[in-house]
C-alpha cells in the first residue's frame, strides 16, 4: 500500500451531513401501498361513505323505504 | 522505470568520472563507447600497450585503462571527492529534491483544503490537477486524487469527484476513506445503484465510519422503492433486508412488505386483475404452507379477491372471513393494559392496525346477511346482537376510531323502535362525527336531528298553550273539553292542563258555521305545526293515527263549509221558489171568485206564522 500522509477523516468529517429529508407524500406511501396492514381496507373498498351507503341499504330493504336527512326539517309547507 | 534510469544516470557519471581518475576495472564494463567525448576529454593520450589494435570503443576504453593505470598526478585528489559528491548529489536530486519539487502544488493544494478555505478551492483544484500531470509518485497521487474529489464534492462538482473517485477505487489502492467519499458522491448524486453495490461489497471495509450506515440505508431505501415500481419484487426485497439489518429508516418500510407474492397479489388488486392477484395469492400460500410459515396473509388476499370480484359476498363469505378472524386473533397479541404502550400513547404496529382493519372488514360484512331477509319485513328478528358484538370488538381495540359509532349509529337510528332508541342512534352518530367521521349526508342527518330535538322541547310547550286555548272554548262542547282534560292530564307532561277550569263562563256559545270553520283551519295549522317536522321518520302507530286525523280535520272543514253553502243556497232556492209557487196559487184562486165563480173564497183563513 503506498504511504498516504494526508489527514483525510479531518476532511471527510467537513462534509455536509446527508439525510433523507422531506419526502413526497407518493413516495413516502407507496411501500405502505404494498403492506396489507396498511391498505386492507383500501382494497376492500371501505371507508365512511360505503359504510353510510351499506346502512341505508340495510335499512331501505328491511324497511322498505328511509327518509333522506333533507326530508328532516322545520320547515314545511 | 525512474529508479532504473536514474541508476543508470549515476553510473555514467560516476564512470566518466572514475574512468578519468583512473579507476582500475571501469574499463570492462564497456560504457566508454557510449561516452567517448568524454574520454576524449579526460585521458592523457597516454599510449597503450604495444601492439594492440585499438578497437573503436573498446580500444579506447583499454587505452585508457591502460593509460589510466599509468597515470599519476595528472587530476587533483579532490576528483574521487567530486565524483562522490556529484554521485549524491545525482541521488539527492532524482530521490529527494525532484520529488519534493513535484509535490510543492500539491503541498500548497492541501494547505488550502488544510485551512478550509472555501474561496480558494479552485485555486486548489488546478494544483491538484498540476501536480497529477508532474509525475508524482504512487503515494501522493493517491493523495491528490482523493483531494480533488474532496475539492470538487466541496464545490457541488459531483461528475468530476465521481470521475476521479473511479480513477482512485480503480487502482485497488483504495482504502476506507476513499471508499466512504464514494459512496457519499453517489449517494448525494441519487445513483442508488452504484451506492447499495459499493456497500454490499465494501460494508465490512468501511465499518460504522462516520454516516456509512445512513447513506447505505438511504440507497437501499431509495433503489428497494424503485425496484417495486418496477416490478422487480426480488431486489426490492433484498434492498428490504439489508435496510432492516441496518436498523436505520427501517420504519420506512413496512414489515410485512417480506413476501414479494403477496406484495405482487396486493398490486394486482389494485390493478385490479384479480385473476393475477389470486394466483400470486395462491402461490404465496402454498410457499408458507410449505415451509411451515404463517399463510394468513395469503388467505386474507385471496379473500380480498372474492371480496373486490363480486358486488356482494357469497353467503358462506362471513363464515370463511370470521375464521381467518380468529386465526389472526391467536397470531396478533394486543398490546397488554398497563404496559405504558397503550394504543392512545403510541402509534398501533402494523399487526395490531391489521388486526382492526380485519375486525371492522368482518364487522362490515356481517350486515350483507340482512340482504337475504325478506324485503320490507322490519329488523331481525333476532336483533342487532351479532352486529354489535363485531362492532365492540374494534372499539376495544381501536376507542378513537370512529368507523363502528357511525355504523352502529346508523342503524340503530333507522331501525328504531321508539324515540328513545332513535336518540340513541343520534348519539351514536355524534360520537362518530367526533371521531373524524366526515360524511356529509350524516353531518346534516346529525344537524338536523339536533334541532327537531331543540323543536321538541318547545312542541310539548306549544301543544299545552294550543290545549289550554281549547279548554277555554266555550263553543266547544263542554263535555268534549272535559274528557279531554281529563285524558291529558294523565300524562305527566301534561298535568299542568287539570289547573284549566272548562266551565269558567255562563254556559256555552253556540258556534256558527264560519266559526266551526275556522276553528277547524286553526286547530289543524296549529298541530301540523308541531308534529309534521317529526312525522317523515316516526315510523310509530301514534305518528300514523296523527297523520290520518289531521287528514280527516282538513276534510272535515271543508265539507262543512261546503255544507254550509250548499243549505244557504237551498234556503234561498226554497224561499224563492216557495214565492213563486204561493202567488200563482193566490192568481188561480181569484180567478176562480169573479161573477158566476163556485169557488169563491168562503172567507180570509188566518195565515198561520211559524
Amino acid at each position: 500500500m503506498a504511504r498516504r500522509s494526508l489527514d483525510r477523516l479531518r476532511l471527510l468529517e467537513r462534509l455536509e451531513p446527508i439525510d433523507l429529508g422531506e419526502e413526497r407524500p407518493d413516495e413516502e406511501g407507496y411501500l405502505q401501498r404494498m403492506s396489507l396492514s396498511a391498505t386492507l381496507l383500501t382494497l376492500a373498498n371501505i371507508d365512511h361513505e360505503s359504510e353510510y351507503e351499506l346502512s341505508r341499504a340495510v335499512a331501505k330493504h328491511l324497511l322498505g323505504h328511509v327518509h333522506e336527512p333533507e326530508e328532516l326539517g322545520l320547515d314545511y309547507d | 522505470m525512474r529508479a532504473p534510469r536514474v541508476l543508470a544516470v549515476v553510473l555514467v557519471t560516476a564512470l566518466s568520472l572514475g574512468s578519468a581518475v583512473g579507476w582500475p576495472g571501469v574499463a570492462i564494463l564497456g560504457k566508454a563507447d557510449a561516452h567517448a567525448c568524454v574520454c576524449q576529454g579526460t585521458t592523457d593520450g597516454g599510449g597503450g600497450e604495444p601492439g594492440a589494435a585499438p578497437e573503436p570503443g573498446a580500444g579506447q576504453a583499454e587505452q585508457s585503462v591502460g593509460g589510466g593505470g599509468g597515470s599519476e598526478g595528472g587530476l587533483s585528489p579532490i576528483l574521487p571527492v567530486l565524483a562522490g559528491a556529484a554521485v549524491v548529489g545525482t541521488l539527492l536530486w532524482f530521490l529527494v529534491l525532484n520529488p519534493w519539487r513535484k509535490r510543492r502544488p500539491l503541498r500548497k493544494a492541501l494547505e488550502i483544503l488544510d485551512d478550509d478555505r472555501e474561496e480558494s478551492f479552485p485555486q486548489a483544484a488546478e494544483l491538484l490537477n498540476n501536480a497529477l500531470t508532474a509525475g508524482l509518485r504512487r503515494g501522493p497521487v493517491a493523495d491528490a486524487r482523493f483531494a480533488l474529489a474532496y475539492v470538487h464534492a466541496r464545490m457541488g462538482k459531483l461528475d468530476e469527484a465521481s470521475g476521479e473517485l473511479a480513477a482512485l477505487v480503480g487502482t485497488g489502492i483504495a482504502d476506507r476513506e476513499d471508499l466512504y467519499l464514494d459512496l457519499w458522491v453517489k449517494v448525494r448524486r441519487e445513483k442508488h445503484q452504484g451506492a447499495a453495490q459499493l456497500y454490499d461489497e465494501s460494508g465490512e471495509q468501511l465499518g460504522d465510519f462516520l454516516q456509512t450506515h445512513l447513506l447505505a440505508s438511504i440507497a437501499y431505501l431509495k433503489l428497494g422503492r424503485a425496484s417495486l415500481r418496477k416490478r422487480e419484487a426480488d431486489q426490492a426485497l433484498r434492498c428490504f433486508e439489508r435496510l432492516r439489518e441496518l436498523e436505520l429508516l427501517a420504519e420506512k418500510v413496512p414489515r410485512d412488505v417480506a413476501d414479494h407474492q403477496v406484495v405482487l397479489g396486493i398490486e394486482a388488486l389494485f390493478d385490479q386483475q384479480f385473476a393475477n392477484a389470486e394466483e400470486r395469492f395462491s402461490s404465496a400460500r402454498g410457499a408458507a404452507e410449505q415451509e411451515g410459515r404463517s399463510s394468513l396473509y395469503p388467505r386474507l388476499g385471496l379473500l380480498l379477491c372474492e371480496w373486490c370480484a363480486a358486488e356482494r359476498p357469497g353467503p358462506d363469505f362471513d363464515q370463511r372471513l370470521g375464521e381467518q378472524v380468529e386465526t389472526a386473533r391467536a397470531e396478533i397479541s394486543p398490546e397488554p393494559a398497563g404496559s405504558g404502550h397503550e394504543p392512545t400513547d403510541r402509534e398501533p404496529g402494523e399487526q395490531q392496525l391489521l388486526l382492526r382493519d380485519l375486525l371492522l372488514w368482518h364487522a362490515v360484512s356481517g350486515l350483507f346477511a340482512s340482504f337475504h331477509l325478506p324485503e320490507g319485513g322490519g329488523p331481525p328478528p333476532e336483533g342487532w346482537g351479532e352486529s354489535r358484538v363485531r362492532f365492540g370488538r374494534v372499539r376495544e381495540l381501536a376507542p378513537d376510531m370512529g368507523d363502528p359509532d357511525l355504523l352502529d349509529g346508523l342503524l340503530t337510528y333507522y331501525l328504531a323502535a321508539d324515540e328513545g332508541e332513535r336518540a340513541r342512534g343520534v348519539e351514536l352518530l355524534e360520537q362518530a362525527l367526533e371521531k373524524g367521521v366526515n360524511v356529509p349526508e350524516v353531518n346534516l342527518l346529525v344537524e338536523r336531528e339536533r334541532q327537531l330535538a331543540e323543536a321538541a322541547d318547545k312542541s310539548v310547550e306549544h301543544f299545552l298553550a294550543v290545549v289550554r286555548n281549547y279548554l277555554g272554548e266555550r263553543s266547544v262542547p263542554l263535555e268534549l273539553r272535559r274528557q279531554l282534560q281529563e285524558r291529558l292530564s294523565r300524562l305527566e307532561r301534561f298535568k299542568p292542563l287539570s289547573e284549566v277550569d272548562v266551565e269558567q263562563g255562563e254556559g256555552s256559545l253556540t258556534p256558527s258555521v264560519d266559526d266551526l270553520h275556522g276553528r277547524g283551519e286553526l286547530m289543524h295549522r296549529r298541530v301540523a305545526r308541531i308534529v309534521r317536522p317529526r312525522l317523515p321518520r316516526a315510523a310509530s302507530a301514534e305518528a300514523v293515527e296523527v297523520d290520518r286525523i289531521l287528514g280527516e280535520l282538513d276534510d272535515a272543514t271543508t265539507s262543512l263549509s261546503k255544507t254550509a253553502q250548499a243549505l244557504e243556497k237551498s234556503e234561498h232556492d226554497l224561499m224563492l221558489v216557495t214565492g213563486e209557487f204561493l202567488l200563482n196559487e193566490e192568481e188561480s184562486i181569484e180567478g176562480d171568485a169573479e161573477p158566476g165563480s163556485e169557488k169563491a173564497p168562503s172567507g180570509d183563513r188566518p195565515v198561520e206564522e211559524e
